[in-house]
């Protein structure tokens, strides 16, 4: 063996060591023991506000910025949708019925986008009914995400038949048609704003459940799981602090494109009589309303149109933003 | 208290030895794969027996399936056993229902091997040290965040530590985190599965270090499960030494290290590689084949394949236990 | 052309990776060369360069070259092109991983991975590179070896697969075999076979290889000559006898006393000797010698402010300390003390 490496594992070189404490050769402590001064703060990785490093990578995303600005707009014109709406989205004039745009030759500059059947003013009612699209939307991917989370949780943690019965309930949703499943509940429980958010919610809990139950099988077998079950703690308390927590990332990432599907399933029930009742403005109510005068005046459903498209892309390429943003960080 | 939780044991220690602190005995687990057309069972332990007493580290070494870590697992339920008791400070933790398990294995904890996968990313380190205190009402509050604070230091880190986040830290302090959250509910028994091997070769050492600091501090007894021979024979007093799911010697460490007697056993020291570069490299004798699947392992002595003694016999009976020395036990019909 | 002369020789080599948080030099100035027939071990943590610098010899790094030359057989492989550097590859530079389940492609067979190796790089029918491969196969030690041809990676155990992954890797007879940490993920009885195979193959085939590692138990099983790495740099280089009997560099001799087990030093009560504090992080070097937070020979002014280079001293040794005269008469006391 190497003459410096001696194997004896007995000597206590320090305690006979008259060593000197300014000395930088002295040896070191002779416990072995690790003070905080010898692991150094600088040696820590870097503190960053996950808030700021959110906005930093969105901002080097041109599509997810302008989605992003685009909901923040949405958002700002339904908060104030009274104070931005040039008329009352309910007032009908029947002079100006079924008038084009502004920009039209006989168009009317009092109505930007033109009127509708009733002369109502599109704009106006396309600014109102972001209100209502984005309640419903809202409603129903929180309602659904209980419902999904919660039983995607019990599933996947607690496995056996627990897990084998729900997901045979999820596999059962995914596999019925949602927008059928939709029109016959409605048909059946008739229409309404609650009954509109449950339909939707209705379609989508399988999706967080399905995702969330294989988060959590994923999430159970980590050590610090296994850590906190010989800690003693309690399945409420694995599942909310330490499960849940984990599943928040693929959670967001659903709810994004959740929010993009219930809002083009609140506009199609809407179309087909089904969905709000066709006094309140939505956007599926004016496409519906435009119906009969389509051929004769194609902007009536052209403008809510663009305003479904453009905000179920919008929701869809944040999604697909947060996809990509979790998948680096989680 | 339960009858069947009473400890049974007087005739199985000798009268000089304490009382042991732990007693495995008989341990099985087995676990079912396949579907349900195609179901196969893998032994992954089979019939380990051993005893610590209080103030021991035992030093568990074992290949890959060899089931060492099964064995830690089992010993707190984290794995359910399919058979055997485990009897902590006179309670068998094997028949203890769900509930009464909680409180038991209290002082009973794990460390584990990575860093990353062990501490809950979504929680500040003083919340991950203060859980155990808060589920089994140590402290609560300013308390608790007092005490996970003085642990820090305790394990080398600093006070101000706490408000942070897992991933700000290096494999070496996360591990020192994870100590930190088994001293916080005052365990008398770690079972360290394999606590320095995802360290870099600098960390390993420091980190044995204050695990030999603690437990002499906190009168420790720990049970170090490990792959790496070198951590092992300077952690532990005696050592356990399993293969493919059972075990094949057991000694104090000058009687496993220093005069091996199980042929497997020896040819483990023989492959571990010396850091002596002019050491004659024998290129013959080294233990040839692969470890067999634990799905169908081999009858009789599971080395059997392997062994360069192996004989006839050997496929017919499994060696039990015998005493070699008082203390060292070995499981090989062979002299 | 004389065979005394390196087969790859690098020169001040760096590799920098520019992230979002700033530049890490992962390489930062790396020297050494590789004689024909010898196996050179790279030892380090992680984070010290070692596999960046086997990867960016194979010209396999996404990194930013920031410098250095890496001659193989006197020609700079950084001025060759992608092309050029794929006739070399796999051909004379051949390479194996650590893990040898993801190193190999699940969904062919191992004898269409290895056949697919040779006709790539040599002229062979389909019927010789066969035999070939059967060949290869016999030559790392497995048995049967027709019968594995038709084998799929996972019917195969991990020792096995490394196996074939060298038998693939040698193939092509390449002058260089780069192994970056072979091992590691290997039991230690099958560890040990591996090992005992690279030096037969080598005896055998008298390639160089460059053996990466962080385990200086296998250093010494392996190597005829030894690097260490730390931070990015080489901070000693010697013939690995005399770096086990002499380490020089504060590092070298921190990791060798570290060691647990009976080869390692042990201060009071049975505790370990360390190398206090962690490794640095790449972003935030150290001013001066980027060891000299962790080193216990550490002089303020000296190591501190200015980077020490790796200088040539006795004997065949190369190394970067400042004060490796005052270490060398420390440890020479401590010995000695130790030792009375």
């Amino acid at each position: 063996m190497a003459t410096d490496i001696p194997r004896s594992d007995t000597e206590k070189r320090n305690a006979q060591d008259p060593r000197q404490p300014m000395d930088p050769l002295a040896p070191e402590q002779p416990t072995g023991q690790i003070t905080d001064s010898e692991v150094p703060e600088q040696i820590i990785a870097v503190r960053r506000n996950p808030w700021k490093v959110a906005l930093k990578e969105l901002y080097a995303s041109k599509a997810a910025l302008i989605s992003a600005g685009f909901i923040l707009l949405l958002i700002m014109l339904a908060l104030f949708a009274d104070v931005i709406a040039p008329h009352d989205p309910q007032a009908m004039s029947l002079i100006d019925r079924m008038l084009p745009p502004a920009w039209n030759a006989e168009g009317d500059m009092r109505y930007l986008l033109g009127t509708d059947g009733q002369g109502r003013d599109i704009l106006s009612r396309i600014i109102h009914a972001s209100q209502m699209t984005l309640m419903v939307g809202l409603a129903s991917v929180v309602l659904g995400g209980i419902v999904g989370v919660t039983l995607g949780l019990l599933a996947g943690y607690f496995g056996g038949w627990l897990d084998a019965i729900l997901m045979r309930f999820t596999d059962l949703q995914l596999a019925f048609p949602s927008l059928l499943l939709g029109l016959l509940v409605m048909a059946i429980i008739g229409t309404g704003v609650l009954e509109l958010v449950c339909v939707i919610a209705l379609a989508q809990w399988a999706f967080y459940a399905r995702v969330v139950r294989s988060e959590a099988i994923k999430t159970r077998e980590l050590e610090f799981v296994q850590g906190a079950i010989a800690l003693g703690a309690s399945n409420t308390r694995i599942l909310l602090q330490h499960i849940l927590p984990n599943c928040v990332a693929s959670m967001l990432i659903i709810a994004s494109f959740s929010l993009a599907m219930a809002i083009y399933y609140e506009a199609a029930l809407s179309f087909f009589g089904l969905g709000i009742p066709p006094a309140i403005p939505t956007w599926g109510n004016m496409l519906a309303g435009a119906r009969d005068i389509m051929l004769a005046n194609f902007w009536a459903p052209v403008f809510p149109g663009i305003a479904i498209t453009l905000t179920v892309l919008a929701f869809n390429l944040l999604g697909d933003w947060a996809r990509d943003f979790f998948d680096v960080r989680v | 208290m339960n009858d069947s939780l009473a400890t049974p044991l007087a005739d199985t220690q000798a009268s000089t030895d304490a009382e042991p602190l732990l007693e495995v005995r008989n341990l099985q687990k087995s676990f079912a794969i396949g579907n349900r057309f195609n179901r196969k069972y893998v032994k992954a332990i089979q019939d380990v027996s051993f005893s610590m007493k209080p103030g021991e580290v035992l030093g568990l070494v074992g290949e890959s399936g060899s089931g060492k870590t099964t064995v830690g697992r089992c010993i707190v339920r984290l794995i359910e056993p399919t058979g055997g008791d485990v009897y902590f400070q006179g309670r068998n933790l094997a028949a203890a229902s769900k509930k009464e398990l909680r409180s038991l294995r209290k002082p009973l904890q794990i460390i584990f091997q990575d860093p990353f996968g062990a501490l809950n990313p979504r929680m500040k380190v003083g919340n991950i040290i203060a859980e155990g205190m808060k589920i089994h009402n140590i402290a609560r509050g300013e308390q608790a965040r007092e005490r996970a604070m003085e642990l820090l230091t305790k394990v080398g880190l600093s006070r101000n530590h706490i408000d942070r986040y897992p991933h700000e830290f290096s494999g070496g302090q996360r591990q020192r985190i994870g100590i930190a959250r088994v001293l916080a509910v005052d365990a008398k028994f770690i079972i360290a599965d394999e606590p320095v091997s995802a360290l870099d070769v600098s960390i390993q050492a420091q980190v044995i270090n204050l695990l030999q600091d603690l437990k002499e501090e906190f009168d420790l007894s720990m049970l170090c499960i490990s792959h790496d021979l070198g951590v092992v024979e300077h952690i532990s007093d005696r050592v356990a030494v399993m293969y493919l799911g059972r075990l094949m010697e057991i000694g104090s460490k000058s009687d496993v290290y220093d005069n091996p007697r199980h042929p497997y056993t020896q040819s483990l020291l023989e492959a571990m590689p010396v850091p002596d570069p002019d050491r004659p490299r024998r290129d013959e004798g080294i233990l040839q084949g692969d470890i067999p699947s634990p799905i169908n392992p081999p009858s009789g002595c599971v080395f059997r394949t392997r062994c360069p003694l192996a004989s006839k016999e050997c496929a017919e009976v499994v060696p039990p236990m015998e005493e070699v020395s008082p203390g060292h036990l070995k499981a090989c019909i062979k002299q | 052309m004389s065979d005394t002369r390196a087969l790859l020789d690098v020169k001040g080599l760096q590799v920098h990776f520019d992230t979002p948080d700033g530049v890490v030099k992962a390489v930062n100035d790396v020297d050494f060369e590789v004689k024909r027939g010898e196996t050179l071990a790279v030892v380090g943590e992680s984070g010290s360069g070692k596999s960046v610098t086997s990867l960016a010899i194979m010209r396999l790094i996404s990194g930013r070259n920031a410098g250095g030359k890496i001659l193989f057989e006197g020609k700079n492989l950084l001025d060759k092109s992608m092309d050029e550097m794929r006739g070399i590859r796999g051909n004379d530079i051949s390479m194996i991983f650590q893990e040898p389940m993801t190193s190999l492609n699940p969904v062919y067979t191992v004898g269409w991975q290895i056949i697919e190796a040779i006709t790539t790089h040599l002229d062979y029918t389909h019927k010789q590179a066969y035999e070939r491969a059967v060949e290869s196969l016999d030559l790392v030690g497995i048995p049967e070896p027709r019968a594995r041809m038709s084998n799929y990676p996972h019917q195969l155990s991990g020792g096995m697969r490394q196996r074939v992954m060298i038998a693939m890797a040698l193939s092509t007879e390449p002058k260089l075999l780069i192994a970056d940490e072979p091992t590691t993920a290997l039991d230690v009885t099958i560890q040990a076979q591996i090992l005992q195979l690279m030096r037969r193959l080598q005896r055998e085939m008298g390639m160089s290889i460059i053996f990466i590692t962080h385990d200086l138990a296998v250093v010494a099983e392996m190597a005829h000559r030894v690097v260490v790495m730390y931070s990015g740099n080489v901070v000693e280089e010697a013939p690995v006898s005399e770096l086990f009997k002499r380490p020089r560099m504060p590092y070298t001799i921190g990791l060798m006393r570290s060691m647990p087990g009976r080869y390692g030093y042990k201060t009071a009560k049975n505790r370990l000797e360390i190398i206090p504090g962690n490794v640095p992080n790449p972003l935030q070097l150290p001013s001066g010698c980027a060891f000299h937070p962790r080193c216990k020979f550490m002089k303020p002014g000296v190591c501190t402010t200015e980077a020490p280079k790796l200088e040539p001293i006795e004997d065949d040794r190369l190394i970067r300390c400042f004060r490796w005269e005052d270490v060398q008469e420390q440890v020479q006391q401590e010995t000695t003390r130790r030792l009375a």
